[in-house]
C-alpha cells in the first residue's frame, strides 16, 4: 500500500517544534514568575501566617499531621494525615495529598488522590533522613487550592 | 527477587454501619528500598546509588467497579508498610486493593463491606 500524503520524521519534528513554540505565544497563557525559573512559594500554596489566628477557610483546609517529635529509625517514621472537618462532596472535595521532605535524598514521598467516596485519612510509614527533618504534608483541593503545613521531627538513625 | 513475596492483608469491620465512614488497613510484606548508600562518610557524606531500588510504585482502591483512590508512592515509603485509610460505607460491594511495584509486579487483596442490620 502506499501513502501518497505520507509525513517524513523531519516534517513530523518540524512541525511540532513549530507548533510547541505557538501554543504559549498565541494562546495568552499567563505564566507566573515560578514557570520562569523563580520560584515564588507563596505563588504555588497558601501558608498561614499567624498559625494562632487562623480563618475559617484555613482552619478547613489546613491538615492535621502526626508524626513522633522524635523518630529512632528513620527507616519506619510512622504519620498519619486527616481531615475531619473538610466536606468530601462532589464538588467540594480534596483531591490529593502529598507527603514531602526537602532535605532528603527522595523528597517525595508520596502522592495519595482520593474521591468524593473517601474521608481524607491516610497512615503510612515513611523513610527519612537523620537529623533534624522537616516533612511537608500538601492538601490540594478542588476549589480553593493547595495548602501546606509542616512539621519538623528528629530523625535518631536515618532510614534512607 | 530471590524470595516470594506474600500477598497483601486487607482488615475491616465486619459490620458496617450504612452511610458512615469506616477504617480500611492493609499490609503489605513488601521489601521497598530507596538503593541508596552513603559514600564516604567520614568526610564529605553523599548519597550514591548502591543497588538497584525497589519499592511499591502503586497502590489503587477499588469499591465495587469504582477506581475511589489512588496512593503514588517512591521508594521512602517503609518497607513492609501497613496502609490505612478511610471510606464512606454507600454500598454492599468488595474493596479490592491493588499494588503494584516499580517493576510492574501485582498483587492484589479483597474484602466485603457488609452493613450493620
Amino acid at each position: 500500500m502506499k501513502f501518497e500524503n505520507s509525513i517524513t520524521r523531519r516534517k513530523f519534528l518540524r512541525n511540532v517544534t513549530v507548533a510547541g513554540m505557538a501554543v504559549p505565544v498565541f494562546s495568552g497563557i499567563y505564566l507566573p514568575d515560578s514557570a520562569q525559573g523563580a520560584i515564588n512559594p507563596q505563588e504555588v500554596f497558601r501558608f498561614p501566617k499567624d498559625l494562632k489566628n487562623l480563618t475559617d477557610e484555613q482552619k478547613l483546609h489546613l491538615p492535621k499531621v502526626t508524626l513522633p517529635p522524635v523518630v529512632e529509625d528513620g527507616s519506619q517514621a510512622p504519620i498519619v494525615i486527616e481531615m475531619d472537618d473538610h466536606p468530601m462532596d462532589s464538588d467540594h472535595y480534596i483531591k490529593s495529598i502529598q507527603i514531602l521532605s526537602f532535605s532528603d535524598p527522595v523528597v517525595i514521598k508520596g502522592k495519595f488522590y482520593f474521591t468524593p467516596v473517601n474521608e481524607v485519612y491516610v497512615g503510612t510509614q515513611i523513610r527519612l533522613n537523620g537529623g533534624n527533618t522537616t516533612v511537608w504534608v500538601v492538601a490540594e483541593c478542588n476549589k480553593d487550592g493547595m495548602f501546606a503545613v509542616s512539621k519538623t521531627v528528629k530523625v535518631a538513625a536515618g532510614g534512607c | 527477587m530471590a524470595e516470594k513475596i506474600k500477598a497483601p492483608r486487607i482488615r475491616m469491620a465486619r459490620n458496617i454501619k450504612k452511610g458512615k465512614g469506616f477504617k480500611v488497613k492493609v499490609k503489605f510484606d513488601h521489601p521497598s528500598f530507596t538503593g541508596l548508600g552513603i559514600v564516604d562518610d567520614q568526610n564529605d557524606p553523599i548519597f550514591n546509588r548502591a543497588i538497584p531500588t525497589t519499592f511499591i510504585r502503586n497502590m489503587l482502591v477499588y469499591y465495587g467497579d469504582d477506581l475511589v483512590s489512588r496512593f503514588r508512592m517512591s521508594s521512602a515509603i517503609a518497607d513492609n508498610p501497613l496502609f490505612t485509610f478511610k471510606l464512606k460505607a454507600v454500598k454492599e460491594e468488595p474493596v479490592r486493593v491493588v499494588f503494584i511495584d516499580n517493576h510492574g509486579e501485582r498483587w492484589e487483596t479483597s474484602s466485603k463491606v457488609k452493613f450493620r442490620k
